[in-house]
Order: structure tokens, then sequence, then C-alpha cells
């Protein structure tokens, strides 16, 4: 009786380690273990199951709980990068409001004046006025030249256009063919020649 | 996520990874046992994986690591064997003592002791109770493989306990 729980207990044993055994099997193994007729010769594995039992459940308890224990030093790490850059931006943003606080008095007409009679006018609110005038007035000349400049480049346009009309050799039997086609052909090579 | 959609949406990506560590690795069944490996992270981190944009990625990116892993570990280990057999001497100097004397101080978990891969196996079968085929279906893998490595995780406990 006990020759043959032995055996099958050997035997579970051999499949245990060979991967080989189901949970139900497994829980046989723990409870021959546990109890106190283990004989001498299986003596040694009493430890290696207590372990398989209930110690792996426990290791793993204890490396969870210790990454769970490093866990919050990691993010308040994380939150004082956060704080520490917030309170750089916020000052790199309150230094440059300052600097820009300050007006800055860049002036465009500065040290401009303005000789009347022989009396030489530095007053600046006298003649902004009219130096303001006197600005917008060239500014309006140039706007005209550029607008004659303008006509004259599309007229001269117009012009060379012409004359190549009119020197164009194949222009008049263009003119002179009705044939749809054959204009088609035609214009291609004029103006692949006159381009 | 539940395992039928874990095997629906996770599980098809299997090629893909297998390739993947296929030209890292040269050994199959390190790759074997990478893509496994890959899967049971990934299932245990299941709840999560909605707030990836890309699962495929996160997968093809932890296969590369751990390929790269092994090859590192790899080299260290030949270079471990080539240190240990240039200094064989019994001779008990102070360095030997403070050596043993930390290695006294660092009692390392039983479970730290062994690769990856066997760590999540092991936690499955026996922290939560999954059968063999369980994990077969969630990592794609044929029950063998599975039950090779479990195989050798009991087996590397039992040498630790035996050596202790």
């Amino acid at each position: 009786m006990q020759t043959e729980k032995q055996k099958h207990i050997e035997e579970l044993l051999e499949r245990f380690f060979d991967g080989e055994t189901s949970n139900t099997e497994e829980q046989e193994l723990y409870s021959f273990f546990n109890s106190p007729e283990v004989p001498e010769a299986l003596e040694s594995y009493r430890s290696v199951f207590g372990y398989f039992e209930t110690g792996i459940k426990e290791e793993f308890h204890e490396k969870i709980v210790e990454n769970e224990r490093s866990f919050p030093w990691k993010s308040v790490k994380k939150w004082l990068w956060v704080g520490i850059s917030v309170a750089a931006s916020i000052l790199l943003f309150l230094v440059y409001t300052f600097r820009t606080e300050q007006p800055d008095p860049f002036n465009p007409y500065e040290g401009s004046y303005i000789v009347r009679n022989g009396v030489r006018i530095t007053n600046m609110d006298e003649i902004l006025p009219e130096l303001e005038y006197t600005v917008r007035e060239v500014e309006d000349r140039q706007e005209q030249a550029e607008q004659i400049a303008g006509y004259l480049s599309r007229k001269e346009k117009q012009l060379r256009e012409q004359e190549i009309n009119a020197t164009n050799p194949y222009r008049k039997i263009l003119e002179d063919n009705p044939n749809k086609y054959f204009r088609q052909e035609m214009k291609t090579i004029l103006y692949s020649e006159y381009k | 996520m539940e395992k039928e959609q874990f095997k629906i949406e996770i599980v098809p990506l299997r090629d893909k990874l297998a390739g993947c560590a296929r030209r890292l690795l040269d050994d199959p069944e390190e790759v074997e046992d990478v893509v496994q490996e890959v899967f049971l992270k990934l299932w245990y981190i299941r709840e999560e994986l909605s707030n990836y944009n890309s699962v495929e990625a996160l997968a093809m990116q932890t296969t590369k690591h751990l390929c790269l892993n092994r090859l590192k570990s790899f080299q260290f280990r030949q270079k471990e064997q080539l240190t240990e057999s240039v200094s064989i001497s019994d001779e008990v100097t102070p360095y030997s003592q403070l050596e043993q004397k930390d290695s006294v101080n660092q009692v390392m978990r039983i479970i730290d002791r062994l690769p990856g891969l066997q760590q999540i196996i092991l936690r499955m079968k026996h922290v939560d109770g999954y059968e063999v085929e369980e994990i077969a279906t969630l990592t794609g893998s044929t029950p063998e493989a599975v039950r090779m490595n479990l195989s050798r995780a009991r087996r590397r406990v039992k040498e630790l306990f035996f050596k202790m």
C-alpha cells in the first residue's frame, strides 16, 4: 500500500518536472508533501514543493509591492521636472514682457529738420505733419511712375507682336487657308519659331 | 481584454515577431522562446494595451530588445567562462573574502535567478493557475514547447534548492 502510493508519487514527480502534470495533479503533490507521512527518500523535496506551492506566490507578491513602492518616486520625479519647466517658462515670459514693456523709442524721423527763411527748425511737433506729407507725396509719385512703367512695357510687348505678325511669312498662308487642322498645325509652327 | 480577444488580435502577430527574431538569432529554439516571452509579457499588460497607439509596434520593439538581451548575455556568458577558467585558486585573499561576504549579503530571490521566460511561465502556472494548454494558446505555440520551458524552469528551481 505504502509503496504503491510512493510509486504513484514518484511517477507524478517525474511528470511534474517534465511539465506534464495538470493543476489537480499538482495539488495532489502539494498536499502529499504537506502531510506528515513523507517517506525519507522524498524528504528533500519537501522544501522544493513548499516553494512551488506558496513560495513563488510570495516572491511575486514581493516583487509587485517593490515595483509599486518605487513607482511613486518615479512620478514625483516626473512632476518635479514638470514643475521646474513650468517655473522656467514663466520666468522667461516675465523677463520677455518686462523688456518689451519699456517703450521702444524708434523714430524714423529722428534728427530731421526743416530750414525755413534761413532758420533751422528741429521741433518735431512742428515739422512732423510736413515731413509726413512729403513722404506721402514721394510715395504717390513712385506709384505713378510704376504705373507708367507698366503701361510702357505692355505697349512694347504689343508692338513686338504686331511686328512679328507683319513679318511672319506663314501668316498670309494661315489667313488664306480655311482648313481648321491645317491652321492648327501652322499655329504651332508659328509660335515655336517666334517665341 | 479577455482571452478570446487576445487570441484574435494579438496572437496573429506571431509570424511577424518570429521573423523579426529570426533575423537576430540563429537558433530556432531561441526564436520560439523569445516569441513566447513577448506574448506572455503582453498578456500580463493586457489591460494597458489600449493605451498604446500600435500594439504591433510595441510587440516588435519588445521582440527586438529581448533578442538583443539574449545576444548580450551570450557574449557575457562566454567571457565569464573564460575568466573562470583563468583564475582557479584556493587562496584566501582579502578580495575573495570580500566577494563572498557580498554574495552572502545579497540574498537574491530564487525567481530572480531564472531567465525571463521561465519566470513568467512559473508565474502563470503557480501563481495564476493556468494550464499548459491555455498558455500555449496565448502564445500561439504548441503545448510541447511550453511544457519544455516549464520543465526547464522547475528543474532549475529544484537545482537551486538542492544547492542551498
